[in-house]
Formats: structure tokens, sequence, C-alpha cells
């Protein structure tokens, strides 16, 4: 059986290929949540998953965020923000996160333009 | 009254994963446990039990080894320190081509040295048999039975290049293990 597409093992094949795809942006897409204001971790999960339909795991974004702050990108801080009723830990951008932002965006558009271009030439 | 921060499952779960991060810093196992209690506790807010989001996070001894990687790499690769650095790789030699090529230079590289550092002491210890030798039908490095035989040619230099592979199995290790293990995959 090769696992057309349309079966149950093509199906498979098809969400571990794009797990593995969205490994490889889950970096540049947290960078890009942060860009904007601090987050914590549930608000990133719930944006990754619903604006982007990264379909991200829970169990995830928090060892990524920790990542992300021993690289220095982001820094982190337990806060209690209007009217919540309990502290809750913050990620935002550093100037390094800021930089590597720019460097990831810049690698992601050059990589999507030239695959764009493979695709269209692959059509009938 | 058993709030939800109370939870016996929620308890439960805390104590797993903060037993499977013991070989993290304290400060940093609290953290994580203490996020992790903050997080089940917005999925309640958000509609959701306490059963739905400790499965989201997966067996809390596979949520903790992602924590534990990521530590070990990233503490390795700011640190540059030796002991780390190869701990690192060691570590993840089986994850990455890249990481098991780099483990392998490293090794031959410490060899080299770890052999040369030896024949540095023997020559300290003992001069005249230790050495570089050239004969009419030989020419290798160690201790010759008869000097008369053969020409040492390294003279008292054989410390100084004992000093020179560690210095370069130092560098490589920095190196090439700092360049590997940034391009280790993520496992979760």
């Amino acid at each position: 059986m090769t696992g057309d597409a349309k079966s149950p093992k093509g199906a498979r094949r098809g969400e571990s290929r794009r797990a593995q795809l969205i490994k490889g942006v889950l970096d540049l897409a947290l960078l890009c949540i942060l860009k904007e204001r601090p987050h914590y971790g549930l608000e990133i999960l719930q944006r990754m998953n619903e604006e982007a339909e990264l379909d991200v795991a829970d169990g995830t974004i928090y060892p990524l965020l920790h990542r992300m702050e021993a690289s220095g990108f982001v820094s982190a801080e337990w806060r209690i923000e209007g009217d919540q009723a309990r502290p809750r830990k913050y990620y935002a951008l550093t100037p390094s996160g800021v930089a590597e932002l720019k460097s990831l965006s810049a690698d992601w558009r050059t990589l999507s333009t030239r695959m764009n271009a493979l695709i269209d030439k692959s059509k009938p | 009254m058993t709030t939800p921060a109370d939870h016996p499952k929620l308890a439960e779960y805390a104590r797993k994963l903060r037993w499977a991060l013991s070989a993290l810093p304290e400060a940093e196992r609290d953290g994580i446990v203490a996020e992790m209690r903050s997080h089940v506790l917005d999925r309640l807010d958000a509609g959701g039990t306490v059963e739905q989001a400790l499965a989201a996070l997966g067996p809390a001894e596979d949520y903790a080894r992602s924590f534990h990687d990521a530590y070990t790499v990233t503490t390795a690769i700011s640190s540059r320190r030796l002991p780390q650095l190869i701990s690192a790789l060691l570590h993840n030699v089986a994850r990455s081509a890249a990481v098991a090529a780099a483990a392998l230079v490293i090794f031959i590289a410490w060899a080299i040295a770890a052999v040369s550092v030896y024949l540095a002491a023997l020559k300290l210890s003992d001069p005249a048999h230790v050495g570089l030798w050239r004969g009419e039908n030989f020419e290798f490095i160690g201790i010759i039975d008869d000097p008369s035989t053969g020409q040492e040619l390294l003279g008292p230099w054989l410390p100084a290049i004992a000093l020179v592979f560690i210095l370069i199995a130092w560098g490589l290790t920095h190196i090439l293990g700092v360049w590997a293990l940034r391009r280790l995959p993520r496992q979760r």
C-alpha cells in the first residue's frame, strides 16, 4: 500500500509532514507574536493555533519559550496584569530577539519565494 | 473545599514533573512547575478540566525531558564549558548526523592529545628512550629499547607538542561542539 493522501495512512503521513514543517517555523511565529507586546504562555499558544493554525501542542510551547529565554531572545517575568486573580509569566522580546526576528523573517521570505517559484514550475 | 489549584491530579502531575526535572537546578525546576500550574489554571478559566489540561501537556516524564534536553543544550552552548559541551554532545549523538560527526572528530582529537600527554609524561621520566625515532628501517613515536639504533627527532619538544594537541582538541570541542549543538532538531 502506497498510502495516498485520502487513506488513513496517507493522512497520517500528511500530518507528520505538516508537523515537521511547522517545527521549523515555530521560532519565527513566536518572535512575531512577542514583537507586538509581552504575552503569557496560553495566549501565545492560542494565537499560534487560532491565527496561524499551527496546531501547536500545549506541551511544546513552554520548552520552546525556555529555550528562547536561555538563548537570550526573550525575557520573562511573573506579574499580575489588570484584573487577573493570579500572577502569570509574561514573555517579551529582547533586543537580541528583535535581531533574530529580522534574520529569521529574511530567511523565511527568501525560502518561501524560492519554494513558490519551484512549486509554480512543477505545475502541469 | 478543594480549589482547582489543590486538585489531586494536578498535585500528582506536579510531583512527577518535579521528580523528572531533578537534574535541573532548583530555581529552574520551581519555575517550570509553577508555570505548568499557571497554565493548567488558565485552561480551567477557559472552560477545560484539569484532566484535559494535563493530557494536553503529555506525560510528566516526556514534558520534563523536553525541558531537560533544551536546558542541557542551551547551557552547554551559553557556558561553552568543556564538560557541559561533551555531555550535551554525548546525550544527543543519536539525534543528529552533525552531532555524531562532531563527537567523532572531537573524540579522535582528544585521543591524540591523551597519547601525546602520556608520551610527554614518559619523556620527562625517561628522556633517553622516549621520542620520535628514526632509524634505517623504522620511524615511530614512542619508546625505543636501544636508543643507539636510531635518532631522536623531537628533542625536548614533546611536552610542547602535547600542549598543542590539547589546545587543538580544546578548540575543536568548542567550535565543533557549539556548531553541532546549534543544529540539533527540536524533539517536541
